[in-house]
């Protein structure tokens, strides 16, 4: 396998709405800043990846303007996918791993205020026998903790702490939309929102976009004092139907974690994609994560979940950390489709 | 034309606002004869692809009070506004074009626009 | 290209129709199904999937690889979903191409499809932008403008369009899976069409149709066993994406840059100097019938201006110099998330000799074509019956 690296990072201050600018003008300072990180013009990027929803901007061919903000003249090597950007950064490493593409340009965009995400979100579903219910991912997601919950997989407790300490992180991020300092047991005593979830244990609705650069090899080490490499990774999918998954495990995670390499060495930290608080501690157990390993110092989707953008933001978060000398090895995560139905795993590591 | 925050080529922001007229030339057109579901306009109609005088980018727009068959690339026209309290940060604040009464334009001035 | 060499052995396509009376996931399976059966392999034996379609407004389903894991045997398996609008069932072709170049995987299931009856494909091509009215009245109506603008350049007679159309509809009598079978098709029937777009008549416009393209590609081991097993596959010579913007001061719209610079790229990569001569038979992207003169000049295989020329010569029918959409084409069957994937398949079919009906005898080397968006994304490939 070719080495590939992270070597900038560009993210949006997400906020709950950013209504006075549209997808390109949110777009383009994130691409100047990326590309001056990484301290070339864009004429240097070989292949460019994007990744947004149709169905989050109520328009076909959404994705079609927001290339404007890269502004691909000549003519640019591109394509995009309807997922969430960590996939686009996987298709990007894909086409680098031929040889002839050196440096690839990742960004992902998702504005969730203009509409009624929980709606929009339950057009994920099989249209004969699911979408006609309407079942929206909060709902979805409160089964799986009402399962997890059940079953001993993990407590309320927990699910408290994971939300203490991401918004304690979130504080210290001046990119994350919510953070603070709170105290479990206090989080314990808000009433419920979607049984057993809380409001708290639910992501927080967010607009927000995220730019990501790619190099490999030398030039990699031409470009970055320290590149975050890409040492493993790999997505698995599961079957759609809820009922026919253990959902208080993630099997998939489990698999793509093992194909990355994750229990390979040791792990510094983790940026896990759990949109929801019982997730975060499904995930750590999949990856077979010790207890002290961090997880979610940025905050994670609990602080900022802007679709379709949230899992790249965990590359980015884990690649910037690397960077500082933070960490030697993180895994990053990111996660597709209902109850985290797709998973997708990567190691990096500085060197 | 259209006003936009950042160059499509570049990728940059833009700064500078160039005000111009709202009469202009247009470089093609067709007639559409085919109702679908969201549809304004009584059909047949013309919609044409407009470069307004000191822009070099031709918008798509409709074209009324003249007769479709009369309509050709070259023709002079001018914008049709909303009632100024109705005018918006929008294309549909020009209802359509119409000719101006101007002879046609020479092709050499918008054959780049072709 | 890549580390590794990239073998078509397997095609599949469901009939395409304006309704197919099933399920998506019947639709995707049907030709799923075909093409593992095509390559004599079963659903195990594909180590990850690529499926690819336009926007999720044509079915109303928002991301269907998540409800499609299961019916496309992808549970446990990696799952990508590619979207660059009309282009997809090409980019998406590629994508699944790479994974093999790069080593990553031995065998993989690529599916292209919509199901447009699902919903009201023009409204879903018509949705306005925020701040500007609703006008152009579909695909059509964007493109007939910058058809004309051609006419006037070129100076091409009007019938050149209905011509394109009359090939194509014939072509698609010798093609079983293609949506329109128009067997008293004639050159007064197609001009006497109503005009729906002026100068776009409906006899020249594209059906909306239901439907899915599949292809099992596997590296140069699959490729070689598949040759050894008498099943001759396809081998990618070359692929290439090319995107440019929408609208800028300059742009021409009739012959994109970003199709010239795609087409270069990909001759390149395949060796081919003289495309004219050493293409044996192409499979573009024609939904409106102007296109087939307007690609001929973009793609390099007729000088600027003289596109339509080939076409009133004969060039492009099937007894011509390069038969172009022996399939019938995207005019004669367009479920879009499936087009560009079915141009790229049919360039697979001639070269491996199993066009059928609609085979050009001794085709050893195919171009595949699509496009998407206002003629600005580009994604095209190079299949040829000799290992590169």
């Amino acid at each position: 396998m070719r080495d590939v690296a992270i070597i900038s990072f560009a993210q949006t201050r997400h906020r709950r709405e950013i209504s006075d600018i549209n997808e390109v003008e949110m777009l383009m300072p994130l691409m100047g800043e990326a590309l001056a990180e990484a301290g070339i013009a864009k004429e240097r990027v070989d292949f460019v990846c994007s990744a947004s929803s149709d169905y989050l901007a109520g328009q076909p061919f959404s994705f079609v303007m927001s290339l404007d903000a890269f502004g691909p003249w000549p003519p640019i090597s591109e394509s995009h996918v309807d997922m969430d950007g960590a996939w686009a950064l996987y298709e990007a490493w894909v086409k680098m791993q031929m040889g002839k593409t050196d440096i690839a340009l990742v960004y992902a965009y998702g504005k969730s205020s203009p509409g009624n995400i929980r709606r929009v979100m339950s057009r994920q579903l099989d249209p004969y026998s699911l979408g006609p219910l309407w079942l929206d991912p909060v709902s979805m997601a409160a089964m799986q903790a009402r399962l997890g919950l059940e079953a001993g997989a993990f407590t309320e407790k927990q699910m408290a702490d994971v939300v203490a300490a991401s918004r304690r992180h979130g504080a210290a991020n001046p990119f994350a939309q919510l953070g603070g300092e709170f105290d479990a047991g206090a989080l314990l005593a808000e009433p419920e929102f979607v049984s057993p979830l809380r409001k708290h244990d639910c992501p927080p609705v967010t607009d927000g976009a995220a730019v990501l650069i790619l190099a490999a090899g030398d030039v990699a080490r031409e470009l970055s004092e320290r590149p975050a490499w890409i040492r493993g990774i790999d997505h698995r999918i599961e079957a759609a139907a809820l009922g026919v998954r253990d959902l208080t495990r993630s099997v998939s995670t489990e698999q793509a974690g093992a194909r990355a390499g994750v229990a390979d060495g040791p792990v510094d930290f983790a940026e896990l994609h759990a949109p929801f608080a019982h997730q975060e501690l499904i995930l750590r157990s999949a990856l077979g994560l010790a207890d002290d390993v961090t997880v979610n110092p940025s905050g994670g989707a609990l602080c900022a979940n802007p679709i379709m953008t949230a899992g790249l933001i965990r590359f980015g978060e884990a690649a910037t950390r690397i960077g500082r000398g933070d960490g030697d090895r993180a895994v990053a995560h990111a996660t597709s489709g209902p109850c985290l139905q797709q998973n997708l795993v990567c190691v990096l590591e500085g060197e | 034309m259209p006003p936009r925050g950042s160059c499509p080529t570049c990728g940059v922001a833009t700064d500078e606002d160039v005000e111009l007229t709202d009469n202009g030339t247009i470089t093609s057109f067709c007639v559409v004869n085919v109702p679908f579901m969201g549809t304004l306009m009584d059909i047949p109609y013309v919609s044409a692809l407009i470069v307004l005088d000191g822009s070099d980018i031709p918008i798509m727009h409709l074209i009324q009070e003249v007769p479709y068959d009369e309509v050709h690339p070259g023709m002079r026209v001018e914008a049709v506004w909303v009632p100024d309290d109705e005018i918006g940060a929008t294309l549909e604040s020009i209802r359509y074009f119409r000719p101006n009464g101007e002879p046609d334009a020479p092709f050499d001035s918008y054959k780049e626009n072709v | 290209m890549g580390k590794e060499r990239v073998a078509v052995v397997g095609v599949g396509q469901t009939h395409h129709q304006a309704i197919i009376d099933g399920s998506i996931a019947g639709v995707v399976r049907t030709a799923a199904q075909r093409a593992l059966d095509d390559a004599a392999m079963t659903w195990s034996d594909i180590d990850a999937v690529v499926i690819g379609k336009a926007p999720d407004f044509f079915e109303g389903v928002m991301m269907p690889e998540l409800f499609l894991a299961d019916a496309l045997g992808a549970v446990g398996k990696p799952m990508f979903r590619v979207h660059t609008a009309g282009s997809v069932g090409g980019s998406t072709a590629i994508v699944a191409s790479d994974l093999i170049a790069s080593g990553l995987h031995e065998r993989v299931l690529t599916v292209a499809f919509e199901k447009q009856s699902e919903s009201e494909a023009m409204w879903a091509l018509s949705v306005s932008m925020p701040f500007q009215p609703p006008m152009h009245a579909g695909a059509g109506g964007y493109f007939a403008p910058h058809i004309r603008s051609y006419m006037r350049r070129s100076g091409a007679p009007d019938h050149i369009g209905v011509l394109v159309a009359l090939k194509d509809r014939l072509n698609a009598l010798k093609n079983p899976y293609a949506h329109l079978h128009q067997a008293d098709a004639t050159f007064e029937s197609i001009n006497e069409t109503m005009m729906l777009w002026d100068p776009i008549r409906l006899g020249e416009t594209c059906p909306s149709s239901d439907g899915a393209c599949a292809m099992v590609l596997t590296n140069e081991a699959g490729g070689d066993a598949a040759a050894a097993a008498g099943r001759p596959p396809a081998w990618v010579k070359g692929t290439a994406l090319r995107s440019e913007p929408t609208m800028f001061a300059g742009r021409d719209q009739v012959n994109p840059q970003g199709g010239r610079d795609c087409a270069a790229d990909v001759f390149g990569q395949a060796g081919i100097t003289d495309p004219l001569h050493e293409i044996d038979v192409v499979e573009m992207y024609v939904p409106f019938s102007w296109f087939e003169p307007m690609w001929l000049e973009n793609l390099g295989f007729a000088p600027s201006g003289d596109g339509w020329k080939f076409v009133e010569d004969g060039v492009t029918q099937m007894t011509g110099e390069l038969p172009v959409n022996c399939s019938g084409g995207v005019l004669s069957s367009n479920p879009i998330g499936a087009s560009g994937m079915l141009r790229f398949a049919e360039a697979a079919m001639q070269v491996r000799g199993q066009a059928g009906e609609h085979q050009i005898d001794g085709a050893r080397t195919a171009l595949g074509h699509a496009y998407g968006g206002g003629s600005q994304f580009f994604a095209m490939w190079v299949v040829g019956a000799d290992k590169p």
